[in-house]
């Protein structure tokens, strides 16, 4: 029984209370469409990389250093993106979500924080993290 | 909320898994889950480990165990042996015990290494705690509901917002705790047995009837299901029997695989929870404690 074999619990804790106390702010260039089903579709812009755009350019394609992609999100995801109102942390969101959705909080925090992750690779927020908590975000 | 800190008697909850019974401060959630161990962690970090497993004869020692536990090489932290406080003496009445502590790096903990003469099941508990700071009056309080064995021949698994009692014949063989799905796997004499839990119902059967979406959710599931009442809930049940005549009943005898399938689905409008249990394999029906498993898996 290996029992007392070396744990990161105190970092990752420590990453995680810092995570959780971000609030999450969104890009101000996302437009949001309402679908007939209720869900949100984002069009947001996004850099074009230079080899791309001057490939484009040889193929014929107009000269834009800015294209515009579109996210459609289900109705978890719907609500998630309505819950973000720059004010609420992300504790706040995954509380507000659980609610909703009469989720475990811990399987609330996993769809969220995974929801929010994928948002941010692609542009769509910031996190703001709170002074003094900057430290914590950078471990893993 | 540490072991440490007092907890009042109404925010406590049960805890059991795969043979191994509790009540703990709800606040402490289940952060890491293997087939013998729990790491229960409160919102401030980890406050609880269990480890448990099979001892090597009746009246083992929990010294020779914690002997055992003793790192060979690398950073060592010494494992003290300490005399159990009296709170958890008389919570551990029945188990021939095992306290002790350490302490490395800005971690402590206090447990013990508990062996039952009964089920014959050795069991490591310990409770992490700031160092120079000793358990608290909820770690007294986690060890006085401590049970590994029932009377019944029932097995108690209540972790997260799900609680099944399963016939002790089956053997937990996996688990998935996944966001929006939960899946506890278990093998019984030539029989296979899954229970499902999805969430949320709302969500899931927004633009799909429960039919379509059990059909879905639940490999192998085909043909018309018959409607279902499980306790007050309404519920769908797909079966699947071999055929009874013939050159294919011989044939089906002769193959290997589940010949005889059970898949139930039913629905927890009030919780938005979506239960399941799937039951194939070769030996043949009736079943007569799947109605009572049915009925007895709820989410909390």
């Amino acid at each position: 029984m290996k029992v007392f074999k070396r744990r990161k619990t105190a970092e990752t804790d420590a990453a995680r209370a810092a995570s959780l106390a971000c609030r999450p702010t969104k890009n101000p260039e996302v437009q949001e469409s309402p679908l007939d089903s209720g869900e949100l579709l984002l069009a947001y812009p996004v850099k074009v990389r230079p080899w791309f755009g001057s490939l484009a350019r040889r193929l014929g394609a107009p000269a834009t250093e800015v294209q515009t992609r579109r996210l459609q999100l289900d109705t978890l995801g719907t609500a998630a993106w309505r819950l973000l109102d720059g004010r609420r942390t992300v504790a706040g969101v995954v509380r507000a979500f659980a609610r909703e959705f009469q989720l475990h909080p811990r399987e609330a925090e996993v769809s969220v924080t995974r929801f929010l992750k994928e948002l941010g690779k692609r542009g769509l927020i910031g996190l703001k993290a709170p002074p003094g908590e900057l430290k914590g975000l950078g471990k893993k | 909320m540490s072991p440490v800190d007092p907890t009042p008697a109404a925010d406590w909850r049960e805890t059991a898994w795969n043979g191994v019974r509790l009540r703990v401060p709800a606040r402490w959630e289940p952060r890491e889950v293997g087939r013998r161990y729990l790491l229960l962690a409160s919102p401030d970090g980890p406050a609880m480990e269990l480890r448990w497993g099979p001892a090597a004869r009746k009246h083992a020692d929990p010294a020779d165990y914690l002997r055992r536990l003793q790192p060979r090489k690398g950073p060592r932290r010494l494992i003290r042996p300490i005399a159990l406080p009296a709170a958890w003496q008389k919570a551990l009445t029945g188990f021939a015990c095992q306290g002790f502590s350490w302490s490395a790096g800005g971690q402590a903990a206090s447990g013990a290494v508990l062996c039952c003469p009964v089920c014959r099941k050795a069991t490591l508990v310990q409770f992490f705690h700031p160092p120079g700071v000793g358990a608290g009056p909820t770690a007294a309080g986690v060890l006085s509901a401590f049970r590994d064995h029932g009377p019944a021949p029932i097995v108690v698994y209540a972790l997260f917002d799900i609680r099944a009692e399963v016939p002790a014949i089956f053997q937990l063989a996996g688990q998935r705790f996944e966001a929006g799905y939960f899946e506890l796997v278990f093998k019984g004499p030539r029989q296979r047995l899954v229970l499902h839990r999805w969430g949320p119902a709302g969500v899931l059967l927004q633009q799909t009837a429960l039919a379509t979406l059990g059909r879905r959710l639940l490999p192998g599931s085909d043909g018309r299901p018959e409607d279902l009442a499980i306790g007050p809930h309404q519920g769908l049940e797909w079966s699947q029997d071999p055929p009874q005549r013939g050159w294919r009943r011989w044939w089906g005898r002769l193959t290997p695989g589940e010949r005889y399938r059970r898949y139930r689905i039913w629905h927890l409008p009030q919780r938005n929870r979506l239960l399941g249990v799937s039951l194939e394999g070769r030996l043949a029906p009736p079943y007569p404690w799947l109605n009572a498993l049915c009925q007895a898996y709820e989410s909390l």
